[in-house]
């Protein structure tokens, strides 16, 4: 999915981009590229590691005002662990079909967090 | 059959072992810090003072918990009129609403001199205590007057002491925000920053303790898909137990 977005880009960061000649944009792409529950999970020690590790810092910091549905973070998660753990246990190929089954839970969860909101938006009318 | 329990020997349990590994503490001298804070003035105050609290109100909930003294203390049956006046006396100093907890506490000593002096050891038999051939601890006054009072033998105070203490279980439940209400292991962490100790200078991290140290950091954020705390509890643990594996060996 494309989609524009409009940040500011800090000046140290605009720093090391002008000297290493790299396009802000390219570090933003190659960041959110590895941003990845099912990558990280079945993998944890992997060199593309640090990009999820910032997001669930950021995540692990930020306090309830973005009114994440904890229920369903609660089963969603588990059933995303277990996903993993069983597809990991039964084959055998380095996480392919954990990540592939990994992010179908992941799917459902962003699925079921959207009916949540047309919920509420819905029952205001 | 029904075994009997010798209560000159303490257990030191593994979770305790482990939290004292990882930083750099001596047991033997994170106990004698627990001995020294423990208090009949700070069982029954109101008000907070750092470490002596935690090290009493360890002991008052463990008390609280057996409900020893349904018939009175043995040590103090043959002398219950001193001993009630002695009790007063340092009732009527906690209730003083002048002077600094200090203050307080030092003028119950002249109460617990007493009580030390009247009672029949029953529980303790020493001031002395052996951890093994080589490690003493040194019971005070008043921890000694507590275990008499209490119908307890030191060993019970020591080892519900070490029990309270358990970093997996403190990491769990800070990772997932849930408040903490373990005072113990709260001043166990103050004994990590230095507090009773002789020299608290934070030792210098080696290139295995680093690597450690940026393992658990990993750790603390990966677990994050991890909500329940037996869970986490259980990652924690297996963290330190291998650790501690690798201190060991």
């Amino acid at each position: 999915m494309e989609t524009t977005i409009k940040i500011n880009v800090p000046e140290d960061l605009m720093s090391l981009c002008t000297i290493y000649n790299i396009q802000p944009q390219k570090v933003l792409e190659c960041f959110a590229k590895n941003v990845s529950f099912p990558r990280y999970y079945t993998d944890v020690n992997g060199k593309n590691r640090w990009a999820t590790l910032f997001f669930l810092q950021l995540l692990d910091g930020k306090e309830d005002e973005t009114e994440t549905d904890i229920g369903l973070e609660e089963h969603y998660l588990q059933h995303f662990n277990d996903t993993l753990a069983i597809q990991m246990e039964e084959h055998n190929d380095n996480g392919v079909k954990a990540r592939e089954a990994g992010r179908n839970v992941i799917r459902n969860w962003q699925k079921a967090v959207i009916a949540g909101r047309a919920k509420y938006i819905l029952d205001g009318l | 059959m029904k075994t009997k329990t010798n209560h000159h020997l303490v257990h030191i349990p593994l979770e305790f072992r482990i939290a004292c590994s990882i930083y750099k503490l001596n047991p033997q001298e994170v106990l004698q810090i627990f001995i020294n804070h423990a208090t009949v003035y700070d069982s029954t105050a109101d008000g907070y003072s750092e470490g002596f609290s935690e090290a009493s109100k360890t002991i008052g909930l463990y008390v609280v918990s057996r409900r020893r003294t349904a018939n009175g203390s043995h040590a103090y049956d043959h002398c219950l009129e001193s001993t009630a006046l002695n009790f007063k006396g340092i009732h009527d100093i906690t209730k003083r609403q002048i002077g600094s907890a200090a203050a307080k506490r030092k003028s119950t000593l002249c109460y617990i001199n007493e009580l030390y002096n009247t009672m029949d050891r029953v529980y303790t038999k020493s001031d002395t205590f052996y951890l093994d051939e080589n490690t003493t601890l040194h019971f005070t006054k008043d921890f000694t007057v507590m275990c008499e009072l209490h119908n307890c033998y030191p060993a019970e105070y020591l080892e519900n002491f070490m029990s309270r203490i358990s970093l997996a279980e403190m990491e769990a439940k800070t990772s997932l925000k849930i408040p903490n209400d373990n005072f113990t292991m709260a001043f166990f962490m103050k004994i990590v920053l230095g507090f009773g100790m002789a020299n608290d200078e934070v030792p210098d991290l080696n290139e295995e303790e680093i690597a450690f140290v940026k393992e658990a950091t990993e750790l603390r954020v990966r677990l994050f898909t991890i909500r329940s705390l037996q869970q986490r509890k259980a990652a924690f643990t297996e963290l330190y137990h291998n650790r501690y594996q690798q201190i060991i060996n």
